[in-house]
């Protein structure tokens, strides 16, 4: 009897133990994010500005104050953000956005359709003036809706309020009180789940939670207020100071300027992880197009054909990025629907087409100094770029590979603001560039001949491919057609008009420790909410 | 005085530093084993080892033959930088001396207000009036340096003038430009040299320090600060990239420290520079 | 005065995108229609009231800039001085006091490696051993002891060389004079009495060459503010550069001149201190 009773114990314990370490696996597994804690996080430059008219530089610290109009999930899908619904016309002329009602800024001040129009009237301009430029009229027609009319079919506006770049909405108090360019120095009111604490010029940056925030979006885990206590921006420009701090532990994560050449060791380190974005930011050499300034270049599409077809883009790809990213032979990032187009209108390494093309030019080594010549010009090129960047990196490496063609290059390096304005004064033949952005638009930014002089600093001036970007691709009222159009346009540049020779994509990298959970790789609009740390 | 520069066993091997680098500047070609800027991207990051003595970079190039070569850099900057400086420095240095009066307490204020100035700043503010470039190195150099030949000079013209050789030539009927080369001149060389030599590392230096924040020397220049600047990133994992331009930088103005040292003792144990 | 170098300031402010007409507004704001000579004195007359303009980039005035930055500076280059004197004249006294011997010989052989190394790859150096490697003091930012040590040590190493050598030099000058001889005579006590007297004379040379140190460790503080990641003045003047900020360019190059200028002043103010003789003269 007494046996049977203890069994019947011994079981009862035994379960008891069962439910309990099952109940702690279950509870590990799901990780209950924890509240508290601060984390510092490094950068490679500072903003001059937290303003978004102002500064075309932006990082995740944006993302954590502000919030945009329009969201995008994790997958890039649009997603309802500050505005909670959308409605297009048929036409494509006219957009009602309908906004959240509980929202609030950092100030106190109340967020609503009286915001959103101003926001449009009177906030935007300056650097993303692009944005508003097709707008005809804004209007408020309720407390809670606003109605915005097009001068053409704007079906691009959702990409644009959504991106980090555009929708952002600051506080029409906060602005109006320090004025619209000395907003985002000192003073930056948003309704993002954190705000501005201080901000040391250009070196540090201290957020720290908005408790009253509520509003999470809807691709965000946590809806209320932030785990973390505070977020500290750390502006590290040199290379091995940031990834030192990173390993010993003086940073809980770097967000831009993770170098290539690292990632092995970061990688087998157990207490780093490594976080791989999509390919996004697109290398090319860019050709001047302005006859007068750069005959040689300008003047024949074969030169520039035998540039493109003379690159090894492996060599970059290795000797550049350290084997990271992918190896480009069009003028859009993979992540763009209009970049996939097909094989035959590519770019690709091929020295004797490339030769041949110079040839068919009549450019020839006269003299044996394994630089052609034609009509007594010598074929050397001025290639500028920024100094101590990867471009810079890639000009080292694309001279090497000319060079076996019988094209010569005469690098030179310079500062950003320099290159700029020599940008602007044509005084170029070659320059080794790179943009990141995620939408087909980007062939109009740079060379459609309405962004003349600048950003279309190729000054490249071609009627068709106006017509067929901004009157048929920009004009089509659904997203299939817009690509279908933009892969025209695309084609026709690669192969009849060639303003650049693409080289390669290089992914977004960021790392981070161990214990910094909920950190994942966000395209746009990332906002901090779901990050805490574990320590 | 050159048995006395020779008991200065230091100075020597100083003298030995500097020649070789000399030999190195104009022979390179022949002693670097690949050309400086020739790529072999299948060898990058190599450490150091028979085929790559001193290793290779990110684009696999021979970091031996780029020190090799950029020993023609540094010896430029210094030859340039140092000549000119001297030449301001000496000029002034002896019309301030043998003339006095106003012009002396004009350039005497020059004198004090580059004194204490430091070159790097004065290559900094170039770099802004005019942008990055070795030019700009040489100028500042030169710049802030001329005060101190100025200096010395103007002392030793005070000294010589009241000499009785030179009376006597005055006397003879002898006019100033005259007294100038023939007698004042020569005597105003010998510490003006011990100044150079000092001054030499000094120069490279500036250079390296200029290059080393972007300022100086563009890559793919070999030029050591340039390449330690770019060997940076990399210290990490490839050391060598920085450790050995930085060496031999270190190298180079500890040579010539060494021998300005012997010099002075030689020359004029007093100088104090 | 800085504007011939390509780049833009207009650029900084509206952005490379902006419309011509918003442009010529900015510039007209900033000042730069008008003749380079009138920019200048007009700066020149605004600085001379201690208004220095506002920074392009920064969007701030150029004044709470510095005031900003200014203080990291300080702190790791008065750091940086101080040790150049505490390292370097024991070290030159002891090489004197045991002249000719292997210490001599060791301390003078480890000043020579001291005074041709470039500071910022001391600094790097530094960095990697005692920051990365050993983990000893973190790597970069600024507040604490263990920030300003780092740095303060890659400034100091040339200077307290220098110093060390002209410690030993004017001692060893001192010492063989007539009154230490005598004094030498005379017994122990009073020998260390006259060590002192010659300590005393000694100093001066290192005293007067104040002003070069400092000039020397301004100029070696921008490259380690580099390094060390330090936001202070050094890396705001590097960066302005860059960006084309031509007020703050102006504005840190004169503080760093002027802060030298003073350097100098004190050394001189000290001189005729330290030095008796001086009145008389």
């Amino acid at each position: 009897m007494s046996n049977r009773r203890q069994f019947w114990v011994f079981g009862l314990v035994l379960i008891l133990i069962f439910t309990l370490l099952g109940g702690t696996i279950g509870f590990a597994d799901q990780e209950e994010p924890k509240r508290g804690g601060t984390l510092r996080v490094a950068v490679t430059h500072g903003l001059e500005s937290l303003n978004p008219r102002v500064t075309g530089w932006m990082n995740e610290a944006y993302n954590a104050l502000y919030e945009p109009l329009i969201n995008r999930d994790w997958k890039n899908r649009y997603k309802p953000g500050l505005a909670k619904s959308w409605e297009f016309s048929k036409n494509g002329r006219q957009l009602t956005l309908y906004l959240r009602e509980d929202v609030e800024f950092h100030d106190g001040t109340k967020f609503d359709a009286e915001v959103v129009e101003w926001y449009f009237e009177e906030f935007m301009g300056g650097v993303v003036q692009y944005i508003v430029d097709p707008i005809e009229n804004v209007e408020a027609t309720d407390e809670y809706t606003v109605v915005l009319q097009f001068k053409r079919p704007y079906i691009n506006i959702l990409y644009n309020l959504s991106n980090s770049y555009g929708g952002l909405v600051p506080s029409p108090t906060a602005v109006k009180k320090v004025g619209l360019d000395e907003y985002g120095v000192d003073v930056v009111v948003g309704t993002g789940p954190f705000k501005l604490k201080e901000r040391v010029s250009n070196t540090k940056m201290v957020l720290e939670r908005f408790e009253k925030y509520d509003w999470g979006p809807e691709w965000s885990e946590n809806k209320g207020s932030a785990y973390l206590d505070k977020i500290v921006y750390e502006v590290i420009p040199e290379t091995v100071t940031r990834t030192a701090e990173l390993e010993t532990g003086g940073v809980d994560a770097i967000v831009t300027g993770v170098p290539t050449i690292k990632l092995e060791s970061f990688e087998q380190n157990p207490d780093i992880k490594v976080i791989r974005g999509p390919a996004r930011q697109l290398s090319w050499v860019a050709f001047n197009m302005d006859k007068e300034e750069s005959p040689i270049i300008a003047g024949d599409l074969r030169i520039r054909k035998a540039i493109s077809f003379a690159i090894d883009r492996e060599a970059i790809r290795e000797g550049v990025y350290n084997g990271t990213g992918e190896i480009n032979g069009t003028y859009l990032p993979p992540m763009i629907a209009a970049q996939d187009i097909p094989e035959e209108f590519r770019h690709y390494y091929d020295l004797e087409k490339a030769r041949n093309l110079l040839e068919e030019a009549g450019w020839v080594d006269e003299n044996g100094d394994g630089i052609r010549e034609k009509d007594g010009v010598k074929l050397s090129l001025k290639t500028i770029m920024v100094k101590r960047s990867e471009d810079a990196r890639i000009g080292v490496i694309l001279k090497d590979l000319l060079k076996d063609v019988g094209i010569e290059l005469k690098l030179e390096k310079m500062d950003e603001a320099a290159l700029t304005s020599v940008q602007k004064t044509g005084q170029w033949d070659l320059c080794i560039e790179d943009y990141v952005w995620d939408n087909a638009d980007i062939l109009q930014w740079f060379f459609c001949s309405s962004m003349l002089p600048y950003p279309n600093w190729f000054a490249l001036s071609d009627p068709k491919l106006d017509h067929m970007i901004e009157e048929v691709a920009m004009a089509q009222p659904n997203n299939e057609k817009r690509t279908e159009k933009f892969k025209e346009a695309h084609i026709y540049l690669l192969t009849e008009l060639v303003p650049a020779a693409p080289t390669h994509t290089q992914v977004k990298l960021q790392a981070v420790q161990k214990y910094v959970r909920g950190w994942r790789y966000k395209l746009v609009n990332k906002s901090m909410l779901n990050v805490w740390s574990d320590k | 005085m050159i048995r006395k520069f020779l008991r200065h066993k230091m100075a020597i091997i100083g003298a030995i530093i500097i020649g070789l680098l000399v030999i190195t500047a104009i022979f390179s070609p022949f002693i670097a084993p690949y050309p400086p800027e020739e790529q072999d991207l299948m060898n990058r990051f190599e450490p150091p080892n028979f085929k790559h003595p001193l290793g290779t970079d990110s684009y696999g190039r021979d970091i031996f033959s780029r020190l090799v070569y950029g020993t023609r850099i540094s010896l430029y900057i210094g030859v340039v930088a140092v000549f000119v400086s001297a030449a301001i420095g000496i000029t002034l240095g002896i019309i301030a001396g043998y003339f006095g009066g106003w012009i002396d307490s004009l350039i005497q204020g020059g004198v004090d207000i580059t004194w204490a100035f430091p070159a790097v700043l004065a290559g900094l503010t170039l770099s802004a009036l005019f942008g990055s470039s070795l030019t700009n190195v040489m100028i500042a150099v030169a710049l802030v340096y001329w005060g101190r030949y100025s200096r010395i000079t103007r002392g030793d013209v005070l000294s010589i003038r009241e000499r009785e050789f030179v009376k006597a030539a005055k006397a003879a009927g002898a006019g100033d430009p005259r007294i100038i080369l023939k007698h004042i001149l020569p005597n105003a060389i010998p510490p003006a040299i011990v100044v150079a030599t000092l001054m030499f590392g000094d120069a490279i230096a500036v250079e390296a320090t200029l290059s080393f924040l972007g300022m100086g020397a563009q890559p793919p220049t070999p030029s050591w600060g340039a390449m330690l600047s770019y060997g940076r990133d990399y210290i990490r994992i490839a050391p060598w990239l920085s450790i050995f331009p930085g060496a031999a930088i270190m190298i180079v103005i500890l040579g010539f420290n060494l021998i300005g040292d012997g010099l002075r003792d030689a020359i004029d144990p007093k100088l104090k520079y | 005065m800085l504007h011939i170098a390509p780049g833009d300031p207009v650029v900084t402010v509206v952005g490379p995108t902006a419309p011509k007409q918003a442009y010529e507004a900015a510039r007209e704001k900033l000042g730069l229609d008008k003749p380079i000579y009138y920019q200048y004195f007009k700066w020149l007359s605004r600085a001379a009231v201690g208004d220095f303009g506002r920074s392009v980039a920064l969007r701030k005035s150029v004044n709470s800039v510095i005031a900003e930055r200014l203080p990291i500076t300080l702190q790791f280059t008065s750091l940086g001085i101080l040790l150049m004197y505490l390292i370097g004249v024991p070290v030159g006294i002891l090489s004197a006091v045991k002249r000719y011997s292997l210490v001599d010989y060791t301390l003078m052989g480890v000043v020579f490696i001291a005074v041709s190394m470039p500071s910022f790859w001391l600094g790097l150096i530094l960095l990697l051993i005692f920051g990365v490697h050993l983990g000893w003091v973190p790597v970069s930012g600024y507040g604490t002891f263990g920030l300003t040590i780092l740095p303060a040590l890659a400034l100091a190493a040339r200077g307290a060389a220098l110093s060390a050598r002209v410690t030993r030099s004017s001692m060893l000058e001192v010492i063989n004079q007539d009154y230490i001889r005598t004094a030498r005579a005379k017994g122990l006590v009073e020998r260390v009495v006259h060590y002192k007297h010659a300590l005393r004379n000694a100093l001066i040379p290192v005293v007067t060459l104040f002003g070069m140190r400092l000039g020397w460790a301004v100029a070696a503080g921008v490259s380690l503010e580099i390094v060390f990641n330090r936001p202070g003045v050094g890396r705001l003047l590097i960066n302005s550069i860059f960006a084309r900020d031509y007020s703050v360019v102006q504005a840190t190059i004169l503080v760093l001149s002027v802060s030298i200028m003073l350097g100098n002043l004190l050394a001189d103010v000290i001189y005729t201190v330290v030095d008796p003789r001086i009145r008389y003269d």
